[in-house]
């Protein structure tokens, strides 16, 4: 059997990514010691896959779960997946820097590449986009049986082909489509901006609501009704000012609203918008589209009720709400430049500074 | 109410006077030294210190370079809880439209320093340093000084004799020990500069205690070796990357005032001396 070595042991990296690796021995990395100790006890857990309406259960049994990093292993993978999320990556073990596997890093942003090669001095360090929505939890009945139980769509992986690096690794991952960079970076603005974006804007009006799921946030009328016009808005935009071919768009966008409706994944919300100020990025999935809407002429009234969403997430649970809960102290302009560096006087700040007041009542009226 | 909440206020004000052209009007220049002036912005962020300090630290006391009565007793900070605020450090390069200001607000209980806030909005920076921490409006990597740094020198006008004969001889330890001298109107600034690795080194000679204390903690955070001396409302502080620096620079300030430059330990009270 081949070996993998999957850093992150959250949604992507033990609910959707064992899916892609059939023939692979897996060891996994993470930091949670509750969550290593329980799997480790227990020898394995489920994670269920959400196919035409019916559940399919893999039961995962790791070759090894630790929240240590085993150096005498290291030379031993023929894989590694990063999945720890984008702001983690710089603080992975500094073990990996011996791993002579080709690495692929499935964060959502491409820059997490280049940040793993400067940090641990790796070359063959290649992007990969899982296309797919995992939740961090499952049904409450799965989890009875099994806490560390996942539920998953049945989603595509897409890696960064990394050429002669790829050969013995496309024979072993028959399910994984090999897109060479650019398609690849066409699939990653496809997901951010139709995927990413819609489905967090989802889950800052689900928490105004009351949701705790994504597909409940999903079934109240008003959060869809935002969440259908900033997809519509994305499109025209993407249509004006990318070359991406329209008929993939349309069919992306279209599928969206399904996933986001699966009664089956029991995403939690708190996942989904955990970290506003890393969806609120500059170049993110929320200001990104704001900038490409304006220059494109397009007003993005719907993307701006999500903006405002996001805005006011600030839950005590989530690692920004130190942050987010004191954003009337330091006025959205302030706000927007010194977390965000979004400049002061750019079109994107004033037309936030603008619309906010009026976004936020309408939102309290609507979703509260 | 915590610090977070003085800074965002500050950060606030700050990005409104930066449009307002009239928040750099100098209101009044200090003893005739033009190099001491007062702008709107001075006030407004004094007045924005002093009603926060009233409403979220009820017990506190302020000590700001706006309020200070001219027979302040230096004694008074070794018990209680203390404000010291530099409102606007650097206000004659603001009230020019020069680069470098930032205000400074440094936590005193029982006369140790406890916390910080510090507001640099030329960088969309704010430092805040608490006792879980320091927190930074964007991402401060720990520096390590680059090949051509120089050493930031802030020293006040009309020095002493002894004063003009210790600042000969820094400027020499300087020369030899960097690319040389670099002073810009702001210790705010060259503190965060240091902290960037944009200085080898920081001495403040005899500037005043607002001038610099705000980043004690900082310092401590940072793990950069310094050494300090108070002395009244004077404060001579050198902080630096290399140890040898410290130690030459403190004992060319020991032997001219007759100050001990102490150590300060995390936690650790500072020696005021009245």
């Amino acid at each position: 059997m081949a070996r993998a070595l999957i850093l992150g042991s959250g949604a992507i990296g033990r609910g959707f990514a064992p899916w892609t690796l059939p023939h692979f021995d897996i060891d996994f990395f993470d930091i949670s010691e509750s969550l290593v100790g329980g799997i480790a006890g227990r020898g394995s857990y489920s994670t269920f896959m959400s196919v035409d309406g019916e559940l399919i259960e893999k039961v995962v049994t790791p070759r090894s779960i630790a929240t240590s990093i085993d150096a005498s292993q290291l030379k031993a993978y023929d894989l590694a997946i990063v999945s720890v999320g984008p702001r983690n990556v710089t603080r992975l073990p500094p073990q990996i820097r011996d791993l002579e596997c080709p690495i692929f890093s499935l964060e959502n942003d491409p820059i997490t590449v280049s940040e793993i090669k400067s940090t641990f001095g790796l070359d063959r360090v290649y992007f990969g986009v899982p296309d797919v929505i995992t939740s961090s939890s499952a049904s409450p009945a799965h989890l009875m049986a099994d806490p560390f139980a996942i539920h998953t769509e049945d989603g595509v992986l897409y890696l960064q082909d990394p050429g002669a690096d790829g050969v013995v690794l496309r024979a072993l991952l028959p399910d994984v489509r090999w897109l060479p960079i650019d398609q690849l970076n066409q699939e990653w603005d496809a997901k951010l901006y139709l995927h990413n974006m819609p489905h967090c804007i989802a889950a800052y009006l689900g928490h105004m609501a009351g949701a705790k799921y994504l597909h409940e946030a999903m079934s109240v009328r008003a959060a869809r009704r935002v969440v259908d016009g900033a997809i519509e808005e994305m499109l025209f935009a993407l249509k004006l000012v990318t070359r991406y071919d329209q008929r993939f768009m349309e069919s992306y966008a279209e599928k969206e609203l399904r996933r986001f409706s699966n009664t089956l994944l029991f995403d939690p919300i708190s996942r989904v918008a955990r970290e506003p100020l890393r969806k609120l990025q500059n170049t993110g999935r929320l200001i990104g589209a704001l900038r490409m809407m304006l220059a494109a002429g397009i007003r993005p009234a719907h993307l701006m009720l999500g903006i405002t969403g996001a805005l006011l997430y600030a839950p005590e649970t989530d690692a920004d709400h130190a942050t987010m809960r004191l954003l009337d102290d330091f006025g959205v302009p302030a706000f927007l430049q010194y977390h965000l560096s979004i400049p002061l006087e750019s079109m994107e700040s004033r037309y936030i500074d603008e619309h906010f007041a009026g976004a936020r009542d309408y939102l309290m009226r609507e979703m509260a | 109410m915590s610090l977070e909440r003085l800074a965002a206020q500050v950060t606030y004000t700050f990005t409104e006077a930066v449009r307002a052209v009239e928040s750099r009007t100098v209101q009044k220049v200090k003893e005739g030294i033009s190099r001491d002036v007062v702008t709107e912005l001075d006030t407004a962020l004094h007045e924005l210190s002093a009603r926060f300090i009233a409403h979220a630290f009820p017990d506190a006391h302020l000590l700001s370079e706006e309020n200070i009565a001219p027979d302040f007793d230096v004694a008074k900070l070794r018990s209680g809880r203390w404000f010291v605020i530099d409102p606007l450090d650097g206000s004659t390069n603001f009230a020019l439209s020069l680069p470098g200001y930032g205000y400074m607000a440094a936590v005193l209980d029982d006369g140790v320093p406890n916390g910080s806030v510090i507001v640099l909005p030329e960088h969309d920076q704010y430092l805040i340093a608490a006792e879980d921490g320091l927190r930074t409006a964007q991402r401060m990597p720990a520096a390590t000084p680059a090949p051509s740094a120089s050493i930031y020198y802030a020293y006040p006008p009309r020095l002493t004799a002894n004063g003009r004969a210790a600042r000969a001889e820094l400027l020499e330890l300087i020369d030899c020990s960097s690319s040389g001298l670099y002073r810009s109107g702001s210790a705010c600034i060259g503190l965060f500069n240091l902290l960037r690795g944009k200085h080898s080194a920081f001495i403040g000679h005899g500037v005043r205690l607002w001038d610099a204390l705000a980043y004690v903690p900082v310092l401590h955070d940072r793990g950069i070796r310094f050494r300090y001396s108070i002395d009244g409302l004077r404060f001579t502080l050198v902080a630096a990357y290399e140890e040898d620096v410290v130690t030459g620079v403190s004992e060319i300030i020991e032997r001219h005032h007759g100050l001990k430059m102490h150590a300060h330990e995390p936690g650790a009270p500072l020696d005021f001396a009245a």
